[in-house]
C-alpha cells in the first residue's frame, strides 16, 4: 500500500497523520470503521462494480486493489437503450429499402 | 423466399455465436484448461473470457462441468465467464446472461424462427395503431412485478422518470417486437395454425423474465381481434365482472413465487397491480388465440400439421439427448429455445423427467407425443393413406420419446382411444351399437366392482381424506411421528370429526378439508348413489393421484368468494404459500413446487365454480360434434383423459394445444374438404 501512496492520495485525499497502514487482505473478518470526517467516495472496478467507501483506509485498500473513481464501462441501461434504438431505427430503414436491398 | 431461407439461418447463427464468442484479444487474458488449480484464475478474471473461448479450450477436457446462466450479471459481462465454482466433483461455470440482453437476443432469435414460416400468397394489412398497445401493456409488468425483476436484472429500475433508460429501452424494444410481429403476421397469418406444434420445441420463455414470447404474439392477435370484431360478447362481460371480483377480493400479501417451471405464464406476486396485469394479459392472449384459430382454420392443412408435429417432436427428442451429453448443448438448448428450466443433465429418467427443459413436466411432453401418434393413427385409419411419407420415419423418435417420458397415462390412453376409434368405425358397432355401449358400461362397472373387492370399501372411500389428514398440520406441538400416530389412530377409528373438535386442529385444517370431511361424514345417504368424496377417493386410487390430491386438499384454503370465483387467472401465490401443511418428504424437497396434479383443480384455483362452466362447455363441444369421422373428437377425449391427472393446463404450450384441439373439434368437422 505504501508503494502506491501517490495514486491512493490522488483518489482518497491526503493520508491522515495518525493513519497506519494495516494489512487487510490477510484478515477476512476485518471491518472498516466509518470516519465521520471523511466524505464518502464512490469507486468502480474494471467490471463496473460500484462501492462507496467511508474512511481513508477503506478507500486506500480498494484503490490499492485496482479500484478507481473512473467508471470504465458504459452503464448497462445506456447500452440497452442504445441497442433498442439502433434496432428499431434499423428496422425502419430495412423496411423502407427492403425491396431495393433484396432486389 | 429462398433468400430468407439463407439469410435468416445465417442471422440466427450470428445471433448465437457473437454474444457468446466476442472477447478482447488485447487484454492477454486467455482461457485455460479447467482444473482445481485454475478455479482462482477464472474467479479473478471475471467478464474477460467468452463462453466459446472457454469451451474451445476445454473441448477435450475430461472434467465434468455445467454451464450456469448468470442473469444478474451486468450487460458488459454478457457471454463472458463470471465465475467458476466447484460443487462436489463438478465445476459450475457461470456465464453472464444479463436479463435485458437476453430480452433482445432471444426475441431476435424467436422472431427469426417466426419469419421462417412460409408466407401466404394473400397479404393482409393491419392498422399500425395496433402496435402501440403492446409496449403500453407489457411495460406495466416491470412496474407490477418489481420483486421478480429486482432479483434477476442488474440494471432493473422501475422509477417513472425520463432518465430511466431501462424502462425507456424496454418501451422502445416492445415497439420493435410489435412492429416485427405485425409485419410477420401480415404475410403469414393463414399459415400460423399449421405451425402450432413448434411451440413444443420453442418454449419461448425469456431467461430471467416472467414472460413468454407467445403471450406477446397472442396479445397482438387479441388487440387485432378488438379492432376487427368490436362486439362485446357474454364471455367478455362475464370476464369483466369476474375481474372486478378477482381484484377487489384480493388479499394483498408478500408471497413471492419465482415461477419455477411455470415461469412466463404465472403471476409472481399477490398484489392488485400484478393481478390487473395478468388479468389483461390472460384475456388478450385467450381472445387472440381463439381469434387466430377461428379465422385461419379454413387454411388448416392436415399433412402440413402432421409434418410439423413430427419435426418438432423428433427435434425435442434429438436435442434433448444432445443436451444431456454436452454441457454447451444443454446451455444452448435452454437459451435458444427459451426453456423454463434447464434440461436433463444426464440421460437417465431417474435424473429427472427425461425431456425436462423442452417440457416442464413428463406429463405435458408425454401428452404431446401421444397426441402426435394418435393423430397419425387416426389420419391413416380415416384416409387409408400414410401422411407425409418422407417424414414418417420421424415417428420412431416420437415413439421413443413417449416411452422415455414414462407417462403411463398417455401411453394407455393412446391405446384406449385407438381401440375406441377402431370399435366405433367397425361394422359390428354399426349393427349392435346399443349392445356394445351397454356392454362397455357393464365392463367398466364390473371393473370398478372388482377394484372395490381388492380392498375394503372403507379403505377406498377414505384414503384420499386420510392422505389429506396426514398432510394437514394437526397436533402441531407434537413431534412429527407422534402427531402422525395420533392422526393414524383417529383415522383407524374413522373419527375425523373428533380431530376437528380440537380448536388448534380446526384452525390448521384447510377450508377444503373441513368441507370434504363434512361431506364424507354426513348422516344422510342416498341408496346406490356413492358419496362424492368416496367416489373421488376411489378414482384417485385408480389413477395414482391419492397423495397429490391429498396434499391439494390440505393446502387449498379458499375464502367463500374464492370458492365461487377463484383467485384469478395465473394466480397461484395464495395456494402455494398461504396455508401451512406438513410434508413427509426429505428436507431439500420441502421447498419444491407442489402443484395439484390435475388441470381441473388448477382451473378451480383460478376460476372457482366457473370451472364447471368451462368443463361443461368442453363436454358439450365433444357431444355436439361427436362423429366417428371427426379426428378431433378422439384427440379431445385423449387430452381430457390426460389433463385430468396432470397440471398441463398451467403450461402455455399445453393450454394452446388443448384450446386448438377443442376449437378444431368444432371447426374442422370434415377435413376431407380441406386441401
Amino acid at each position: 500500500m505504501e508503494n502506491n501512496l501517490v495514486e491512493i492520495e490522488r483518489v482518497c485525499g491526503l493520508k491522515p497523520p495518525d493513519q497506519e497502514f494495516v494489512e487487510i487482505a490477510s484478515d477476512p473478518n476485518f471491518v472498516f470503521v466509518n470516519d465521520l470526517n471523511f466524505s464518502t467516495i464512490r469507486l468502480y472496478d474494471i467490471d463496473g462494480n460500484v462501492i462507496n467507501v467511508n474512511s481513508w483506509i477503506e478507500c486506500a485498500h480498494y484503490v490499492n486493489g485496482g479500484w478507481s473513481q473512473n467508471n470504465f464501462q458504459t452503464p448497462g441501461d445506456i447500452i440497452f437503450l442504445a441497442t433498442t434504438i439502433v434496432l428499431t431505427f434499423g428496422y425502419f430503414i430495412l423496411s423502407k429499402y427492403k425491396n431495393r436491398i433484396f432486389k | 423466399m429462398i433468400k430468407s431461407r439463407v439469410i435468416i439461418p445465417f442471422f440466427l447463427l450470428l445471433l448465437i455465436i457473437l454474444p457468446f464468442g466476442i472477447f478482447d484479444n488485447k487484454d492477454e487474458i486467455n482461457a485455460v484448461e479447467l482444473s482445481d488449480s485454475t478455479i482462482g484464475y477464472y474467479q479473478s478474471t471475471t467478464c474477460k473470457i467468452s463462453l466459446l473461448e472457454f469451451y474451445s479450450e476445454n473441448l477435450e477436457s475430461d472434467k465434468n462441468f455445467y454451464i450456469n446462466e448468470n442473469n444478474y450479471a451486468d450487460i458488459n459481462c454478457f457471454g463472458k465467464i463470471t465465475g467458476v465454482d466447484k460443487v462436489d466433483d463438478s465445476f459450475m461455470v457461470s456465464v453472464g446472461t444479463n436479463t435485458s440482453g437476453n430480452f433482445i437476443i432471444q426475441s431476435l432469435i424467436w422472431l427469426s424462427f417466426f419469419m421462417l414460416i412460409p408466407s401466404d400468397k394473400k397479404i393482409y394489412k393491419f392498422s399500425s395503431k395496433l402496435i402501440i398497445f403492446i409496449p403500453l401493456i407489457f411495460i406495466f409488468q416491470f412496474i407490477t412485478e418489481s420483486r421478480f425483476y429486482n432479483r434477476t436484472n442488474f440494471i432493473y429500475n422501475n422509477e417513472l422518470s425520463f432518465t430511466n433508460y431501462y424502462l425507456i429501452g424496454n418501451l422502445i424494444f416492445y415497439t420493435f417486437i410489435a412492429l416485427v410481429i405485425k409485419e410477420g403476421v401480415e404475410s403469414r397469418y393463414n399459415n400460423l395454425i399449421n405451425f402450432v406444434p413448434f411451440i413444443f420445441l420453442i418454449s419461448g420463455t425469456f431467461s430471467g423474465m416472467n414472460l413468454n414470447i407467445y403471450l406477446i404474439i397472442l396479445c397482438f392477435f387479441g388487440v387485432l381481434n378488438f379492432s376487427i370484431n368490436q362486439k362485446i360478447k357474454i364471455f367478455d362481460l362475464l370476464y369483466f365482472i369476474l375481474s372486478i371480483g378477482w381484484i377487489l377480493n384480493l388479499d394483498q400479501n408478500d408471497f413471492f413465487f419465482d415461477g419455477d417451471k411455470l415461469r412466463g405464464f404465472t403471476n409472481s406476486e399477490l398484489t392488485r397491480q400484478s393481478q390487473v396485469f395478468w388479468i389483461i394479459i390472460f384475456y388478450l392472449s385467450l381472445k387472440g388465440l381463439i381469434f387466430l384459430i377461428n379465422s385461419s382454420v379454413q387454411y388448416f392443412n392436415f399433412e402440413l400439421f402432421i409434418r410439423n408435429s413430427l419435426i418438432a417432436g423428433s427435434l425435442v427428442c434429438f436435442l434433448g439427448i444432445i443436451g444431456a451429453i454436452y454441457p454447451l448443448g444443454n446451455f444452448l438448448n435452454f437459451y435458444i429455445f427459451g426453456q423454463n428450466k434447464r434440461g436433463m443433465k444426464e440421460f437417465s429418467s431417474i435424473a429427472g423427467n427425461t425431456w425436462r427443459g423442452f417440457a416442464p413436466s413428463a406429463e405435458s411432453i408425454g401428452e404431446f407425443y401421444g397426441f402426435i401418434i394418435l393423430l397419425i393413427f387416426l389420419y391413416i385409419y380415416k384416409y387409408r393413406k400414410i401422411p407425409v411419407k418422407n417424414f414418417i420415419f420421424l415417428l420412431v423418435p416420437i415413439i421413443y420419446g413417449l416411452y422415455r417420458s414414462n407417462n403411463f397415462a398417455s401411453i394407455s390412453s393412446v391405446l384406449l382411444i385407438v381401440f375406441l376409434s377402431i370399435l366405433v368405425h367397425s361394422y359390428l358397432f354399426e349393427k349392435y351399437k346399443k349392445i356394445i355401449v351397454i356392454g362397455l358400461i357393464l365392463f367398466i362397472t364390473a371393473g370398478f366392482y372388482y377394484f372395490t373387492q381388492i380392498r375394503t370399501y372403507e379403505y377406498l372411500s377414505t384414503e384420499l381424506v386420510y392422505e389429506a389428514t396426514l398432510h394437514q398440520n394437526f397436533y402441531p406441538r407434537s413431534e412429527a411421528y407422534s402427531s402422525y400416530l395420533q392422526v393414524e389412530k383417529k383415522m383407524i377409528e374413522r373419527d375425523l370429526n373428533t380431530l376437528l373438535i380440537d380448536e388448534e386442529n380446526r384452525e390448521n385444517a384447510s377450508s377444503t378439508y373441513r368441507f370434504l370431511v363434512n361431506l364424507l361424514t354426513v348422516n344422510f345417504n342416498i341408496p346406490l348413489v356413492p358419496n362424492i368424496v368416496a367416489f373421488i377417493s376411489m378414482i384417485s386410487l385408480i389413477i395414482n393421484r391419492t397423495e397429490m390430491w391429498g396434499i391439494f386438499i390440505a393446502k387449498f384454503n379458499p375464502s367463500f368468494v374464492e370458492v365461487i370465483i377463484g383467485s384469478g387467472p395465473l394466480q397461484l401465490n395464495k395456494y402455494l404459500y398461504n396455508h401451512k401443511i406438513r410434508l413427509d418428504v426429505p428436507k431439500e424437497k420441502l421447498e419444491s413446487l407442489y402443484l395439484p396434479h390435475s388441470s381441473l383443480l388448477d382451473l378451480y384455483i383460478y376460476f372457482g365454480m366457473f370451472t364447471f362452466l368451462i368443463v361443461g362447455y368442453g363436454i358439450y363441444l365433444i357431444f355436439k360434434n361427436f362423429n366417428q369421422k371427426n379426428i378431433f373428437v378422439f384427440l379431445s377425449i385423449f387430452l381430457v383423459l390426460n389433463i385430468i391427472k396432470s397440471d398441463s393446463i398451467l403450461y402455455i404450450h399445453s393450454s394452446v394445444l388443448v384450446i386448438f384441439t377443442f376449437l378444431g373439434l368444432e371447426k374442422i368437422k370434415d377435413p376431407d374438404d380441406i386441401e
